[in-house]
């Protein structure tokens, strides 16, 4: 049961693209890809400043179907699945997937998400999304992880996507949460996030079996840690009570401690009232000698229920590198919130090991270990 | 594993799609907040079993805007009530539930996915005790459940085929398993094994055995 979780594969669809040099040249020496994402007629006005994947339009609902479709087939291809093995399940995190469609008369509303997926793709083992909302892909990994710890399945997908609709704009609008010009997390000017889309699916199998199989084991799952911050629906908790408790249920699982983190990949949107309560769970576990910290959102956007299954490649992909990728766009970190913040270029670290961190609108709180694999 | 309390209840459909989802957040306020171990300071995960609700949740809202505008879903508290996370969240506000926070949606599995984790994570130790939930909008209804660590309560859950004897969620009343899931629980704890076998389209299925230590299987 506590056999180590491989991530053997992975596809992903970011507003940079879908390959990793584009997506890594993007991370590091980028800028957001803007664009305007603009509704139907039925709500005129509603429009707000994007970075959206490149690609045919469509329905909410249609287009997630199709890129998660494609992104799971791409993934297995990736691990070396020349097709769906017996039990394959899946742990998609998707907030808005099935749901931000308008289906008022005279359009009905689609069928669900999950059983088109399974007949799709094949999928005869454990299947959920987790709709966590800005952590979905976060609790995706973690229950996808799970279910082959407890040897629940041979092999598991897992990760989250989402794309813009007209619910999760009104939503953000609402909340004031959208950012004026470009997402700037962690700098005392942070006035909220960029809306974008997109996600990855990864290919999770048991390691040694992964191993045994000839498989490339490109980067493990070593732990995960979920909570709540039990203190507002829309605000974060001040003292971060609900990261603290995540990444340190993370560690243990882990059997590690924060020295063994090199880099810490914040959920860090851009929003004013994130950051404060963020870098105090990040100050109280980590203590006073620090750990490095970026916000890949600066220049990925927030792809919603996709944002951390983003996040958790680019820990992937810098663990591979052995470098952290900096937060974009910003030229000086918020001294208030005495974090060792990556800015302007990538940064060497060490132990190769990073933490991806999430927060959910509601309180949810979740943190994944990400280990270098055996290349 | 113990089954501390447990609740099902059938709600007023309110008087309109948009005071649904806080009729039933409040219906699941009144029967968990009304449980004595919940104020007793453990740390508590929180497992949401959601389905059909949530586009059910987002039509009411999409009514509202289209004939009402967007100005009338103001403040965000507003907002929260017409995500399928709110009435959950609220809980979990309001009672201090500091543990784990899950929600899974996978009609009709998404109450024994819910439950599994639940009970694993009481398992690992990273929850005290568990509250698991779900609602449903029409009809209304609501189902709760908490379990703790302790006890000789013993749950095994099961992917893929090979149960018998088991019993299956009437889904167009209980379209989560939840109810069913209680009910079994429920003759566990008295002594009687049960196994819940829930079933999704296209063949994928979970089921549970539960049973108290000593009491032998079926």
């Amino acid at each position: 049961m506590s056999e180590p979780v491989a991530i053997t594969g992975w596809a992903f669809a970011s507003p940079f693209g879908t390959d990793e040099a584009s997506f890594w040249e993007g991370l590091c020496h980028g800028a957001p890809p803007l664009s305007t994402w603009r509704s139907e007629p039925m709500f005129p006005g509603l429009e707000c400043g994007a970075a959206q994947l490149p690609g045919p339009a469509g329905s909410p609902a249609d287009r997630v179907r199709a890129l998660a479709t494609d992104l799971a087939r791409r993934a297995l291809a990736h691990a070396g699945h020349a097709a769906p093995p017996a039990g394959l399940g899946m742990g998609l995190g998707s907030y808005w997937g099935e749901i931000d469609y308008l289906a008022l008369p005279p359009r009905p509303a689609p069928p669900p998400l999950l059983p088109l997926l399974a007949r799709d793709l094949g999928l005869s083992g454990p299947t959920a999304n987790l709709p966590v909302a800005c952590a979905s892909g976060n609790y995706a990994l973690a229950w996808a992880a799970a279910r082959i710890r407890r040897q629940d399945a041979p092999v598991m997908l897992a990760g989250g996507l989402d794309v813009i609709g007209p619910a999760a704009v009104g939503g953000y609008i609402f909340l004031d949460n959208l950012c004026a010009a470009l997402p700037l997390p962690f700098s005392p000017d942070r006035d909220g996030f960029l809306l974008s889309e997109g996600g990855a699916l990864f290919v999770l199998e048991p390691r040694d079996a992964a191993r045994a199989a000839g498989r490339p084991i490109r980067a493990v799952l070593r732990g995960y840690g979920n909570a709540h911050d039990a203190s507002h629906p829309t605000r974060p908790d001040p003292a971060g009570g609900g990261l603290v408790r995540a990444m340190r249920q993370a560690l243990a699982r882990a059997g590690l401690g924060p020295a063994d983190i090199g880099y810490v990949n914040a959920h860090a949107p851009g929003t004013i009232q994130n950051d404060p309560g963020e870098a105090a769970a990040l100050r109280e576990v980590f203590g006073p000698a620090g750990v490095p910290v970026s916000s890949t959102k600066a220049v990925l956007g927030h792809a919603q229920g996709g944002a951390n299954a983003l996040e958790a490649l680019a820990c992937i992909l810098a663990l591979q590198r052995g470098l952290a990728p900096p937060t974009r766009s910003v030229a000086a970190a918020d001294p208030a919130l005495e974090l060792d913040v990556i800015l302007g270029a990538p940064r060497e670290f060490s132990p190769p090991r990073a933490l991806s961190l999430a927060s959910s609108l509601g309180g949810a709180t979740s943190a994944v270990i990400l280990e270098r694999g055996a290349q | 594993m113990r089954l501390l309390r447990s609740a099902a209840m059938q709600g007023d459909p309110g008087p309109q799609p948009l005071r649904y989802a806080s009729i039933n957040g409040r219906q699941l306020f009144a029967m968990a907040s009304a449980w004595p171990e919940l104020a007793t300071g453990r740390l508590t995960g929180t497992y949401h079993a959601v389905g059909r609700e949530r586009t059910q949740i987002m039509d009411a809202a999409f009514e509202i805007v289209t004939t009402r505008g967007f100005d009338s879903l103001r403040p965000a508290s507003m907002i929260f009530e017409h995500m399928s996370l709110g009435p959950p969240a609220q809980l979990a506000i309001t009672l201090g539930c500091r543990g784990p926070f899950f929600s899974f949606e996978a009609d009709p599995l998404s109450g024994i996915i819910a439950l599994q984790q639940a009970v694993e994570d009481l398992e690992e130790g990273r929850c005290e005790q568990a509250l698991v939930l779900s609602y449903m909008l029409e009809p209304p209804a609501a189902w709760a459940l908490l379990l703790d660590g302790e006890g000789p309560l013993r749950a095994a859950f099961r992917y893929g085929g090979g149960e018998v004897a088991a019993v299956e969620p009437a889904y167009d009343r209980d379209p989560h398993g939840l109810g069913a899931l209680i009910q079994a629980l429920e003759a566990a704890t008295t002594g009687s094994p049960a196994i819940v076998l829930a079933r999704a389209p296209g063949g994928r299925q979970v089921s549970v055995r539960f049973e108290t230590a000593g009491a032998g299987p079926t």
